[in-house]
């Protein structure tokens, strides 16, 4: 195998990759979601002040994110979107699904999750934002419950 | 470079990742009537594979057979309130049928038509080459129109692997 190719399987098997969670309750409106607890993020890209991601190459990523509300269920509608840049440095969001909270009167947690196919620059920040009209509610915690995972599926 | 090496170069730099979009309202979509999302706008195709804009088969043409990744949104506004669902799938094939249904996502309308809904979907697929893979909805209620703009109603795919083993 010679150092091209090397180089080659190198990045097939690249460490841009992060898995993060939230272990504590965040009461939230229209905020960042503070993901607090890192799983995995073999390439030390992700930052627990900002709770984002810094892209380390340029190229198209898969992220899925998810938060689920535990307070008592208003008659509101929320959702949740990622924050990123393209590869013309451009603001960008990735637009996620969500439900009327009010589901949570009948004991369901209402949840809303985000995922796709992202094309990011390298430098740029990939973030999870809520978008709740509501009176703060908390979210509900967890590794199953609030979390953030993002892969570099290929180079630009 | 030996044919493995070939192979592996040729899955890492595959170009075949495209992504379009629909940049205004799509007006005058009608209550449980499958209508195709006419995708206008080419936010980037790498390999050419988008054909179709602007019409109701706007898609991606699939050059070559193997495993894709597919993603996308749908942004959909009720005309006015009613209490019910609307739905999008992507397709491949007869876009404006539902038997061939690849990926798909559905949301209640309880938000009284005031909230765009967005449906969300992506899934990896398997594909031969020649399929066309597009976008079509629908909705109960009252009817409405998908949502313009490259956040709001769009459509990307990217190939993982070649081959259908």
């Amino acid at each position: 195998m010679d150092m091209q190719l090397l180089a080659l399987y190198a990045q097939k098997h690249h460490p841009y990759r992060c898995s993060v969670w939230q272990n504590v309750a965040q009461s939230i409106t229209n905020t960042t979601i503070h993901f607090d607890t890192i799983a995995k993020d073999p390439n030390n890209n992700y930052s627990l002040s900002t709770f984002s991601y810094t892209v380390p190459v340029t190229g198209f990523y898969w992220a899925y994110a998810r938060y689920i509300l535990s307070g008592t269920g208003v008659n509101t509608f929320f959702s949740i979107q990622l924050n990123y840049n393209d590869f013309n440095n451009n603001a960008q969001v990735l637009i996620g699904e969500g439900f009327p909270a009010a589901i949570n009167a009948v004991g369901i947690s209402p949840c809303a999750f985000v995922s796709g196919i992202i094309p990011c620059v390298a430098g740029s920040t990939i973030l999870a934002q809520t978008n709740y009209g509501g009176a703060a509610t908390n979210t509900a915690t967890g590794q199953n419950f609030t979390f953030m995972h993002i892969q570099l599926m290929s180079l630009k | 470079m030996d044919a493995l090496e070939l192979k592996l170069f040729s899955e890492i730099y595959t170009p075949i990742r495209a992504s379009i979009y629909r940049v205004s309202n799509q007006t005058g979509v009608v209550a449980a009537t499958v209508t195709q999302i006419q995708f206008d706008t080419i936010e980037y195709d790498y390999a050419n594979i988008v054909v179709s804009l602007g019409t109701v088969n706007a898609g991606f043409k699939i050059p070559t057979s193997g495993w894709y990744l597919i993603s996308g949104c749908v942004g959909f506004s009720m005309t006015a309130a009613a209490n019910g669902q609307s739905f999008f799938t992507f397709n491949k094939n007869a876009v404006n049928t539902f038997n061939n249904v690849v990926i798909g996502s559905q949301m209640p309308t309880t938000n009284a038509g005031g909230t765009l809904n967005h449906m969300v979907g992506g899934g990896i697929v398997q594909l031969n080459v020649g399929d066309l893979v597009g976008a079509a909805g629908s909705c109960s209620g009252t009817g409405g129109s998908f949502i313009g703009g490259a956040a709001e109603t769009y459509m990307r795919i990217m190939l993982l692997q070649e081959g259908l083993s």
